[in-house]
């Protein structure tokens, strides 16, 4: 589980099950199964597989961060002023500037959670979009609460 | 150069009356009396004085001058002349009128042929005040009918008998035709008996009927002795026309002018009137020297009769009755000037030419603005625009005067007060110096100048929008492929019109009204019309697709694509980090919707893609509910806050025709003008987009694979041996019959599925096995051009022919082709194509394709030809119904039509749901995504009180309906707050769950509460909108797409329903036999068939012949009958409650057969019935019988042919899945709905007369609004259900010439549909008023259309007091 002072809200790792069960409709996307024992949560995932090659039966660590800062923003922040905010996400068109998470991973994404499914039940989904890539993760509501709706999110993993 | 026609004249016609013109205004009007025959003088070749080109009359002579008013022939109107007839005429025009009051009229005394109770009857409800036409005809039709029923005159006694007309212009009366009256004429003919002894002769022609012919002559002094008051008993109005100028005694010259001679190498050429003229003057002038001379009668007869015929001619040369001359052309009389397409009305009336107007061909540009038309530079040099000098753009038009004509930001005239100046030829520089405020420039037509642009045929208001000019180089007018759709334009040659609209008003009208972007949507339905079509929707889809990943060089460029370097772009963070940046296609969608974070447009949309594939749950983990968003294909679109979840851009996201489209939305949140400022950037992007990447279609793309092959050969060779099958049982006859049919018709309906789905399996395949990369198929997935048949066409296989609804008929004896076996039904004989058009066509199959080809071509020359006239019956109908300022919808003259419109005064274009103002679900996911989260979370009661307490307020009771607001109400009861709440019991109010999957704050409440407001508040009907107009077209329109001859199953295959074109027509025609009736009747008892059977029973139609066995002839000596076997064993079977009593009560009542009931005996223990035959002819009278007999309908309602046992397939309204209900053919509502085990409340009928008759015109419009639906829905067109209900509204009337007559009153509107002159003499004859109230005749007189749009506000204030001008003290002798 995140710690509150960390900008990762989950941190698993996953095992892939299966690779494109419903045909492959896409030249560089695959959509992967993944199941994590740690927190019993079923992730789907759409990842570019010319950049990120994964083979059925492989392990990944996945983590979803809100931030790719390594010290936690204050959390008064998340919901604060759009200037902080919009601070958070600023990315530089050289590649410089400052590094942060991204150095320990191999693949990372960036997008947004948008929806929550509807039922009432213990298990909930979440999906996110990474420009169009899907990602929905299934587990116990409890593993989730540091996600937040609407609120952009960088996935990061690494083999 | 014409003067515009002034809209300012100090006097306005109000009404227009219509009268005869009698002999004295003929003459008075007359400048003299024409009494030659010859057109010119024999020397000098100059118009003869006194004949019918007098100069007196005005000239058509370029170099000479009329000789009354003295001015050449461009200024001179014409003048009249008279011809005096020596011997009166009928008038062709009013020859129906003169016949009816003949028989109105006593032959002897001249007096109205009704009593004098009845007549003072009549008299008092002629004059009752402000009558109208229609009720005035009614009562003359009445007074009539009444009148030549009279034998006896009640004032002088004299016998009268029937007029009626003999031949073309003969009119006779039959004196003694009652029956009553024999005796008399056996006396009036003995009163020839002196004359007979004198001449044999003379008896033979006694003995022949007798009549008395009514010549001119005579009508003419009967006419004259008719009262004043008994010319209103007729219908006349004295005031306005007596009887006696029905006859011609004068007849009028018109001007020359309007039969102009055309003088042609030397000799000239003669109009028709001019030669028919001559004609009757000669005529005239022979009578009269024959009258003086003493000619015999014979003689005189017939010329009076060739007069009479010329004069006819001269009027109307399409004469009933008279043959015309063969190789002699038909000769254009006055009627004919008038009638039909080209005629004065709706050629010259109805229609008219226009200045500053243009066209050419049209050609697609994408770089401009979709309210944009490129009009090429030498067009603008020709059209202007009259710009009044200001001192804002003096120097501007300075400019422009001193270029000229010849250079483009020019000008063409520049005028002060009254003189004008065209700047060609003068002094430019001069003048432009020269110019000063108030001056009035035509200068050339520039940059952003409104303009309209129209393309025919011109079927609903989108067919002529206003754009703004931008000025090109080369021919052709240019304008975005986004307008395409709503003009039905596209670029193999079409050509288009362009108006520029000559006054302020004019223009700023085009422009609220008219203008492209306020007509994005259709008034339809409400759906967008004008979206991106074709390559743009082919380039959005590549460019969206999930594997599209950019680097930040060619991120960027496509980013550049948008605009034109003249708007801030701010690029997103990239979608993958690591190991490179790469940005993904959707994102430049995102760009598009909201280029900058300036942008305020937020678009929040979810909705299904064009081709969407569900994911299927066992791919998924179990305990996950599974989203649509997760569909393999990318086939659901979710948009939040202008980012692209998932989805792609496809048909069905930025083309036409889908609400929940992005431009769609943009649209209804955010405007016309971003909407298409959006439209714009997709243009602009996918053009040059595509440009680059390339997308074309070669032989590659068609060549099928080898699987793909292999997989079609199979199955098609398997369907070929299951139709083998199914033949061979068929002959057998072991197939079993669906309902309905006979082995035949069974064996057709299988082998047609059979063969259907071989083409959707191979399509099916095509879409699995051809590559991501072929082109046709990327097509057919976005939806951009083309569907899976058209590739599967191309790769796999053509299939099925279809003609006339069926397989290929039988060209030859038995077979469709010589090359076939006899009697095969095989499917390559009946027209099966198992080839693709890549692997080419055998010849039989090709043939079959062609005969195929042409049913098509046929059909739609047809289709275009029924669909014209359907709409324009149904304009002429509709055309004056607008909605006032009380929101009811009113004719012209007033009358109610609808308290509100559409029951709920909403405008169907300003919809966004499913025919209600919001869609409350989409409505508030985008408020709840777009204002933001933060915030205190509401509680659910919170919530409800807040809700409850704005719902209450005035704004909200005053403006909207207590529907709307429930619906709202419950809304936000059910689907906010009560899921709040479910979800806090279920998470035990576990904040961060509980807010992540719903939280509201009040921020977002309010926010909603207020949308639902403003869009209801938007959505209602605007005073003034023609909503007759619009919803004529939005019902006519749609007929021109639909494919002419379709027909439907109605849940039974044997029983079709006839839809498209034919069906809509015979609901707007109100035809009294429509081709395919049907009652659907709900049943007591859904679930049991033997019921079903049995009511089936008591409603069909059952021959005496289908129950029994045997008929047979018994002769004796002593007597002779029929005897009739009943077949009791076929009437269990068919579970009929029949007895032999039922049987012999059926005969007697059978009235053809006279058929005496103690002639027949019954016995019960044989079930036979004898029917004796006695009398004389025994043997022709039981032959008689025997034919007879089996036609005679012993139970059901004779009028149902058959009826059905129908089982529902699906859940609707009118029961479950599995009921049972009757379909019954043929007519008969009442008696299905009293027929026991039917529920009568839930019987229906597609008949429209019928149920109107059964069920009253509340039930007739209901009808009328469900049928016309459900033609249009299945033809996967939708019309909003209001514009149905304006044309179910009112009487059952069939919107034909006969219907239309009795709807309006106009005279104009009425000459100006069909049948012309009937209408105008029917008007002058019985003195009729127009009050110009409606379009058409509003648009015939020239003024602005009365009571609708622009022209309903208007300034009241009190007349001013004129005093009334002095009559005249000579004025009436002269």
């Amino acid at each position: 589980m995140a710690n509150t002072s960390s900008n990762i809200v989950f941190d698993d790792i996953f095992t892939i099950n299966a690779i494109d069960k419903e045909g492959k409709k896409f030249d560089r996307v695959s959509r992967l199964y993944g199941h994590s024992k740690n927190y019993d949560m079923d992730l789907t995932l759409d990842y570019n597989f010319e950049l990120f090659p994964l083979r059925n039966g492989e392990s990944f660590a996945l983590a979803l961060a809100s931030s790719l800062d390594r010290e936690g923003a204050p959390s008064a922040a998340t919901d604060g002023d759009e200037e902080t905010d919009k601070d958070h996400h600023k990315w530089r068109p050289d590649g410089k500037g400052k590094h942060g998470l991204e150095e320990d991973y191999e693949y990372v994404m960036y997008g947004k959670v948008y929806k929550f499914d509807s039922g009432t039940a213990e298990i909930v989904t979440a999906y996110a979009s990474f420009g169009g890539l899907l990602m929905s993760l299934t587990g116990s509501f409890r593993h989730m609460t540091s996600i937040v709706l609407g609120d952009p999110i960088y996935l990061l993993v690494r083999k | 150069m014409k003067e515009a026609v002034s809209h300012k004249s100090p006097k306005v016609i109000k009404k227009l009356q219509f009268s005869l013109l009698n002999a004295q205004d003929t003459v008075k009007i007359s400048e003299f009396e024409v009494t030659h025959r010859d057109l010119y003088t024999p020397t000098d070749r100059l118009p003869v004085q006194n004949g019918v080109l007098d100069r007196r009359l005005g000239t058509t002579d370029k170099n000479a001058f009329c000789e009354t008013c003295g001015q050449s022939y461009v200024n001179c109107v014409g003048h009249y002349a008279y011809i005096k007839l020596v011997v009166p005429v009928f008038h062709i025009g009013y020859f129906k009128h003169t016949i009816a009051i003949l028989q109105a009229i006593c032959k002897t005394c001249a007096r109205v042929l009704l009593d004098e109770p009845e007549r003072r009857n009549y008299i008092r409800r002629f004059r009752r005040p402000n009558l109208e036409n229609i009720q005035r005809q009614a009562l003359s039709k009445a007074v009539n009918s009444m009148a030549r029923k009279v034998v006896y005159c009640p004032y002088c006694s004299a016998t009268n008998g029937t007029v009626k007309k003999a031949g073309a212009l003969k009119i006779i009366h039959d004196k003694f035709r009652a029956k009553k009256t024999a005796e008399e004429m056996e006396k009036w003919k003995k009163t020839f008996a002196p004359a007979v002894e004198a001449q044999k002769e003379l008896s033979m022609y006694l003995n022949k009927a007798v009549h008395e012919e009514l010549n001119p002559l005579k009508v003419l002094d009967l006419f004259r002795r008719i009262s004043d008051e008994d010319c209103e008993l007729l219908g006349l109005q004295p005031g306005w026309g007596r009887p006696e100028e029905f006859i011609w005694q004068y007849l009028s010259v018109p001007p020359v002018c309007i039969r102009p001679s055309v003088a042609q190498d030397g000799a000239s050429n003669e109009d028709d009137l001019t030669v028919k003229l001559t004609e009757i003057v000669f005529t005239n002038a022979l009578i009269k020297q024959g009258l003086s001379r003493g000619a015999p009668t014979p003689q005189f007869m017939e010329q009076w009769e060739f007069l009479q015929l010329s004069v006819a001619m001269y009027v109307n040369s399409e004469l009933p009755g008279v043959p015309s001359q063969p190789g002699q052309k038909p000769i254009r009389g006055f009627v004919q000037r008038l009638k039909g397409k080209q005629g004065r009305f709706r050629g010259n009336l109805s229609g008219k030419r226009v200045d500053f107007s243009g066209r050419t061909v049209i050609s697609p540009d994408p770089n401009l603005r979709i309210d944009e038309v490129a009009v090429p530079e030498r067009v603008a040099k020709v059209l202007t625009y009259p710009e009044r000098v200001t001192p804002h753009n003096i120097e501007m038009l300075r400019k422009a005067v001193r270029n000229g004509p010849d250079v483009h930001p020019g000008a063409n005239y520049v005028s002060r007060g009254e003189t004008k100046k065209f700047l060609k030829f003068a002094n430019r520089s001069s003048i432009a110096d020269g110019l000063a405020v108030g001056d009035v420039v035509e200068r050339h037509v520039i940059d952003g100048d409104i303009v309209l642009f129209n393309r025919q045929p011109s079927l609903h208001k989108l067919s002529i929008m206003c754009h703004r000019a931008k000025v090109r180089p080369w021919r052709t007018f240019r304008l975005n492929e986004c307008v395409c759709g709503p003009y039905n334009a596209d670029f193999d040659g079409d050509e288009m019109n362009l108006h520029v609209p000559q006054t302020e008003e004019a223009r700023t009208e085009a422009l609220e009204l008219m203008s492209v972007k306020h007509n994005l949507v259709t008034p339809r339905n409400g759906d967008p019309v004008i979206a991106a079509i074709q390559d743009f929707i082919t380039a959005s889809y590549l460019l969206s697709r999930k594997d599209t990943f950019l680097d930040r060089r060619q991120f960027t460029q496509i980013c550049c694509y948008l605009g034109d370097a003249n708007m801030q772009i701010d690029i997103p963070p990239p979608t993958i980090w690591k190991p490179t940046r790469l940005w993904t296609g959707k994102q430049i969608f995102n760009v598009l919707m909201r280029p900058n974070k300036q942008s305020k447009i937020f678009v929040n949309v979810e909705s299904k893609c064009n081709k969407w594939e569900e994911a299927k749950p066992e791919n998924y983990p179990k305990r996950m509910t599974l989203a649509n968003d997760l569909s393999p294909n990318d086939g659901w679109l979710v948009v939040v806050n202008s980012e692209i979840m998932c989805g792609v851009m496809d048909k069905a996201t930025v083309g036409s025709g889908k609400k929940k489209s992005i431009f769609g939305i943009i649209l209804r949140d955010y405007g016309p003008h971003e909407a298409a400022a959006a439209m714009n950037r997709l243009a602009k992007l996918c053009a040059r987009y595509l440009a680059n990447y390339g997308f074309s279609l070669g032989i590659n793309d068609v060549i099928p694979g080898p699987e793909l092959k292999a997989r079609k050969e199979s199955l098609v060779e398997k369907a070929y041996d299951d139709c083998q099958d199914l033949i061979a049982l068929a002959k057998k006859g072991k197939l079993e019959n669906k309902p309905g049919c006979n082995q035949e018709q069974t064996l057709e309906a299988l082998i047609s599925s059979v063969l259907s789905k071989v083409r959707e399996a191979v399509g099916q395949i095509c879409m699995k096995e051809l590559s991501r990369h072929n082109a046709p198929l990327i097509m057919a997935t976005c939806g951009s051009k083309g569907s899976v048949i058209n590739v599967s066409q191309m790769v796999a296989c053509v299939g099925q022919q279809i003609i006339a609804g069926h397989r290929v008929p039988n060209g030859f004896q038995d077979r469709s082709l010589p090359h076939f076996p006899k009697k095969s039904k095989e499917p390559p004989s009946k027209g099966f194509v198992r080839n693709s058009f890549y692997s080419g066509l055998v010849a039989t199959e090709f043939l079959f394709h062609a005969i195929s080809g042409r049913e098509g071509l046929v059909d739609t020359a047809v289709k275009t030809a029924e669909t014209g006239y359907m709409q324009r019956r149904l304009m002429k109908a509709l055309e004056d119904l607008t909605t006032q300022y009380d929101l009811s919808v009113r004719n012209s003259t007033g009358g109610v039509v609808q308290f509100r419109y559409g029951d709920d005064g909403l405008d169907p274009a300003c919809l966004e749901g499913d025919a209600q103002p919001i869609d409350l679900d989409r409505a508030w996911t985008h408020i709840s995504a777009s204002t933001g989260r933060v915030g205190r979370s509401l509680l659910p009661f919170e919530i409800i009180e807040i809700a409850d307490k704005e719902l209450a307020t005035p704004r909200f009771t005053t403006e909207c309906t207590q529907t709307y607001l429930d619906g709202v109400r419950d809304f936000i009861h059910d689907r906010i707050a009560s899921k709040i709440a479910e979800n806090r019991k279920s998470h035990d109010a576990e904040t961060a769950i509980v807010e992540n999957k719903t939280k509201v704050t009040e921020n977002q409440l309010r926010t909603f509460l207020h949308v639902c407001w403003v869009k209801y508040v938007k959505a209602r009907i605007e005073p003034g909108s023609t909503v007759g107009a619009v919803g004529a077209q939005s019902i006519g329109e749609p007929g021109t797409q639909m494919t002419l001859k379709t027909f439907h199953f109605a849940g039974v295959a044997s029983m079709n329903v006839t839809l498209g074109v034919p069906r809509i027509k015979e609901i707007i025609n109100a035809a009294k036999a429509i081709s395919t009736p049907i009652i659907s009747c709900k049943l007591v008892t859904r679930n049991s068939e033997a019921s079903a059977r049995i009511v089936k029973g008591r409603l069909e139609k059952t021959l005496l012949g289908d129950v029994a066995s045997l008929l047979e002839e018994a002769w004796a000596p002593e007597y002779a009958y029929i005897g009739i076997i009943v077949d009791t064993e076929a009437i269990r079977k068919l579970q009929l409650e029949l007895t032999l009593d039922d049987i012999k009560w059926a005969i007697v009542s059978a009235k053809k057969l006279k058929i005496k009931q103690e002639s027949i005996t019954i016995v019960p223990r044989k079930n036979r019935l004898r029917i004796y035959v006695d009398g004389v002819d025994k043997y022709y009278r039981l032959r008689e019988l025997k034919r007879g007999l089996p036609d005679i309908v012993v139970k059901g309602v004779p009028s149902i042919s058959r009826a059905i046992i129908n089982i529902k397939d699906q859940d609707d309204a009118k029961g479950k899945k599995g009921d049972k209900e009757l379909l019954v053919e043929g007519y008969g509502l009442q008696k299905c709905m009293i027929t026991e085990g039917v529920i009568g409340e839930a019987t229906t009928s597609n008949h429209v007369i019928e149920v109107a008759q059964v069920l009253g015109i509340e039930a007739a419009r209901r009808t009328i609004v469900n049928e016309i639906q459900y033609t249009m829905k299945s033809h996967d067109m939708i019309i909003d259900p209001r514009h149905v209900m304006l044309l179910g509204d009112g009487e059952v009337l069939g919107i034909t010439r006969f219907g239309v007559a009795k709807m309006k009153d106009s005279v104009l509107m009425l000459a100006s549909f069909e049948k012309t002159t009937d209408h105008l003499f029917d008007a002058s004859a019985y003195g009729k008023n127009d009050s110009i109230s409606g379009v058409s005749e509003s648009i015939i007189m020239g003024n602005p259309a009365a009571m609708c749009g622009t022209s309903m506000p208007a300034l009241i204030r009190p007349a001013p007091v004129l005093k009334k001008p002095r009559k005249l003290l000579f004025e009436g002798a002269l």
